[in-house]
């Protein structure tokens, strides 16, 4: 019997999951671990269709690009696109706020319903990862409605790669360069600085130093923002107005007259006056430092293993980043394939709690949702609706930091009250239309697979009506961890 | 040479921690509970504290000026919003201190980045991740910071232990449904105790009957105003928290935003309404209690086109509580002239916001200034205490 406690650790959660020998239980258990921790949240029939090879079920999620389930995002339009429609109203304040908060839903109800039914739930984890990891945020007034074109266009496209081929691609991104504050940095010695006496902009330059890549203790210090900072200036946007007729698909522009003249210094290296390639060459060095290996594997063993990130995880992770130079498609391969990353989780269990966004993921992902209209695109909206009354609206995390990733972050106690409730009504909703004829206790085994212990079993079994037997099963702490 | 972060933690932990403080001291500061009340959105400080004494202050504000006969007289320059009046009294008793002219060293009109100023602490948007509230509680153990809320605003995020409760809506879940889940979460060592308290806290709010019929979808202003009702019940138990954060939005009024009645007026009704209930429930703890309430910044002198204001800069804070030496304005008053305004269109600030926030933290929880100058308010050495502002 699997019982979900945080503190005590008295022995193995899965003793089996590991090791040359599978049996039947192991591979029944790692089947499990794959789709319930690693992916996001069993749907029904989705147990089965990991268990013959659990760790390549989850490999071959990392090969080629996004697809199935994810073409509803490939429709959507670019971000010059969504600029110049918004150009149209920008004249009336209200058309124009009403305008950008319906993209924003557009986006957000497209996401949930691709991560509700991807049949490659850890690929969408890992690109979700990268997006947190790398975030902007529609709490920024001007980005609101191309936050969802990000995602889709710098990061989803490059989250097999290599990482500094994914930072640039979002460092020069529009909604990036807006959301930190770039767009105007401007070298004090540059033609259009001196004329204008404008200067630099620091922000995108730390943020890719302290959050993006090396991290706060990375070892940099302040001129090498300074000198980051220079290299960036002229990485700007071009907005389109109203009536033009030309719409393009990128407006990232490089603006000469901007850029700082000069060779720059960072991390004791020369780079010579170069333009728009200076920050360039500069992402792909920061991208393979050391010291970027450490923070970001740190970061990938807290959220794929533990909130304290087991050290012969994180050391394992670096060493696949260091050889591959930073190749994302090898660090997942070495995460999902590896003994130690198993022996690890073996150890310490399912010990991530989902955050309110995976919560209502994994919820849609049980109820088998598949069609994105109707009555399931109005549920869908009701979903996003509660992940934001849950404390995380999505794609709107609160700083550049991202959403917290840590179990004490998302469990104070009026959080995990509406955690419950959320629980209560999606149960009954589920037993209304979802689910009308489903047998509860097959339900559970389904959807918790073998962390359905005795108890809650005989719960759900016992449970006046169906409604408050899903609502069991959703509230439960084996459906509340990962 | 500055010290790193274990030896500030270690100062700090040394001087300010209640432990560490003399003996005389801590019968001084009784059991203190600190409240920070959040007014988002950029609360019209020009409005609430109007400065009718001001030559300049009629033609500037034009439509918007209030009466002066309406207005309770603070001192010679300023008077009190006709909607703050019940606050008239704690001011005559001296247990309110006005400030005017409060703003950031941020210098932005981003709300957005104004806000995470305000809460981290510093003098910019990005200064820091945390809040200087966490920050000043690090190591004082007890019970954790309380947001009224469902999550954790910037200022009580960082290493100390904080949570969130939400008194003012009553949980719609029936009881045997929540009575079987906490049986699910017996060994759960964190859901288990967050629902369990989340559930004395709906009880405490049940019996006091102070939870809203009208659940989210109540005015943004209503829900400020209940939160404070039941804070002040949650402070008073012996058991409950010590240091809680209140926030509330509706006070961005670019239209409309009216003089005697009107938007603001009610927006400004409901924060009186909300600190007088704060008050009665926290009861005889009146006497160690700290109120202080910002907003990130004020608006502009003059109406906009749309008989409203827009983002400015200096704005007003209140200080209230038992120990608070009040019933004064301080302000550097800057006045109200167009060469003396800001930009040609802002109220002046003269007055660093972080001030307040160290005479209050100092005033209340004992908080010493080498702490409050490195650690909670990283480099702000230059920005001093302000002395008096409590009673000894």
């Amino acid at each position: 019997m699997i019982r979900f406690t945080r503190a005590s650790v008295a022995g193995p959660f899965f003793p089996f999951i590991s090791g040359p020998e599978l049996t039947m239980a192991s591979k029944r258990d790692a089947a499990w671990m794959a789709v319930h921790h690693f992916g996001l949240g069993a749907r029904p029939g989705e147990l089965k269709s990991a268990r013959d090879d659990p760790r390549g079920w989850l490999a071959a999620q990392l090969e080629g690009p996004h697809s199935g389930a994810e073409a509803a995002l490939s429709k959507m339009p670019s971000h010059g696109v969504l600029l110049a429609e918004g150009a149209k109203s920008r004249g009336d304040k209200q058309a124009h706020r009403r305008w950008r908060r319906g993209v924003l839903e557009r986006e957000v109800s497209a996401r949930l319903f691709v991560a509700a039914t991807t049949r490659r739930p850890f690929r969408e984890r890992w690109a979700r990862f990268f997006s947190n990891h790398l975030c902007v945020s529609a709490t920024k007034k001007p980005i609101l409605a191309t936050v969802g074109a990000y995602e889709r266009e710098a990061v989803r496209p490059h989250d097999t790669g290599r990482f500094g081929q994914l930072v640039r691609a979002t460092t020069r991104h529009p909604a990036m360069l807006l959301y930190l504050d770039n767009q105007r940095s401007t070298g004090p010695d540059s033609p259009l600085g001196r004329r204008k006496g404008l200067g630099l902009n620091e922000n995108l330059a730390r943020e890719l130093l302290e959050l993006h890549t090396l991290g706060v203790d990375g070892g940099y210090g302040q001129h090498d923002v300074i000198a980051l900072a220079q290299m960036l200036t002229g990485w700007t946007v071009r907005l389109p107005k109203d009536g033009e007729d030309d719409v393009l698909d990128d407006v990232f522009v490089f603006a000469p007259r901007r850029h700082q003249p000069g060779a720059k210094r960072l991390l004791d290296t020369a780079y010579p006056l170069a333009g728009v390639r200076e920050a360039e060459a500069a992402i792909d060095v920061l991208a393979v430092h050391p010291s970027t290996a450490r923070h970001l594997s740190t970061k990938l063993a807290r959220h794929f293993v533990a909130d304290a990130p087991p050290p012969e995880v994180v050391a394992l992770l670096e060493r696949a980043w260091l050889d591959t130079e930073g190749d994302l498609k090898a660090v997942g391969t070495a995460l999902v394939t590896s003994d130690g990353v198993w022996d690890a989780l073996a150890r310490v269990g399912p010990r991530k709690l989902r955050t309110p966004e995976e919560l209502i993921i994994a919820m849609a992902r049980s109820a088998g949702v598949k069609a994105s209209t109707g009555a399931e695109a109005d549920w869908a909206d009701r979903m996003v609706k509660a992940c934001a009354w849950l404390g995380q609206p999505p794609l709107a995390p609160p700083s550049p930091q991202g959403w917290p990733d840590e179990a004490a972050d998302w469990a104070a106690p009026e959080q995990v009250l509406r955690r419950v409730e959320l629980a209560e009504t999606v149960g009954r909703r589920l037993s209304r239309e979802f689910l009308p004829s489903a047998e509860p206790v097959a339900w559970a085994r389904e959807v918790l697979g073998p962390s359905l212990d005795a108890d809650l079993q005989q719960r759900v079994a016992r449970a006046p009506d169906r409604a408050t037997a899903f609502a069991l099963v959703l509230a439960s702490p084996a459906f509340q961890w990962r | 040479m500055s010290m790193n972060r274990r030896q500030l933690l270690a100062a700090l932990s040394a001087s300010a921690a209640l432990p560490g403080l003399s003996f005389a001291r801590q019968e001084a500061l009784g059991d203190p509970r600190f409240v920070l009340v959040l007014l988002r959105g950029g609360a019209d400080g020009l409005a609430a504290i109007p400065p009718t004494g001001d030559p300049d202050y009629a033609r500037q504000r034009g439509r918007l000026a209030l009466d002066p006969a309406a207005c309770t007289p603070l001192d010679d320059t300023f008077r009190l919003h006709p909607s703050l009046s019940p606050l008239a009294g704690w001011y005559e008793e001296g247990s309110l201190l006005a400030l005017q002219a409060v703003g950031l060293a941020y210098r932005g009109r981003s709300h957005f980045d104004a806000q995470d100023a305000l809460e981290n602490g510093t003098a910019e948007a990005k200064g820091a991740h945390d809040g200087w509230l966490n920050r000043a509680l690090h190591d004082r153990g007890k019970t954790p910071a309380t947001a009224i809320g469902v999550s954790l605003p910037l200022v009580l995020r960082g290493p100390a232990p904080a949570a969130s409760v939400d008194p003012t809506r009553q949980s719609g879940a029936p009881e045997d449904y929540l009575d079987q889940v906490a049986a699910l979460y017996a060994e759960d060592v964190l859901l288990g105790p967050a629902l369990a308290e989340a559930r004395g806290v709906q009880a405490q709010v049940g019996e006091a009957g102070t939870a809203m019929s009208g659940g989210r979808k109540a005015r943004r202003a209503a829900r400020l105003e209940a939160g404070m009702e039941a804070a002040g019940g949650l402070l008073a138990d012996p058991g409950g928290p010590r240091v809680m954060v209140l926030e509330g939005g509706g006070w961005d009024t670019h239209a409309r935003q009216g003089m005697g009645d009107g938007t603001l007026a009610r927006q400004l009704a409901s924060l009186a309404k909300g600190l007088t209930a704060l008050r009665t429930g926290l009861g005889d703890s009146w006497q160690h209690t700290t109120i202080v309430c910002v907003s990130e910044f004020g608006r502009t002198v003059r109406p906009n086109g749309t008989s409203g204001t827009d983002h400015g800069t200096g704005g007003f804070a209140l200080l209230a509580g038992g120990r608070v030496r009040g019933g004064r304005v301080v302000s550097d008053w800057p006045g109200l002239s167009p060469a003396a305004q800001l930009d040609g269109r802002d109220l002046r600030p003269t007055l660093d916001v972080r001030a307040v926030f160290k005479a209050a933290l100092h005033g209340s929880l004992g908080i010493e200034d080498a702490a409050l100058d490195r650690l909670v308010f990283p480099d702000s050495a230059a920005v001093k205490r302000p002395e008096g502002w409590f009673r000894a």
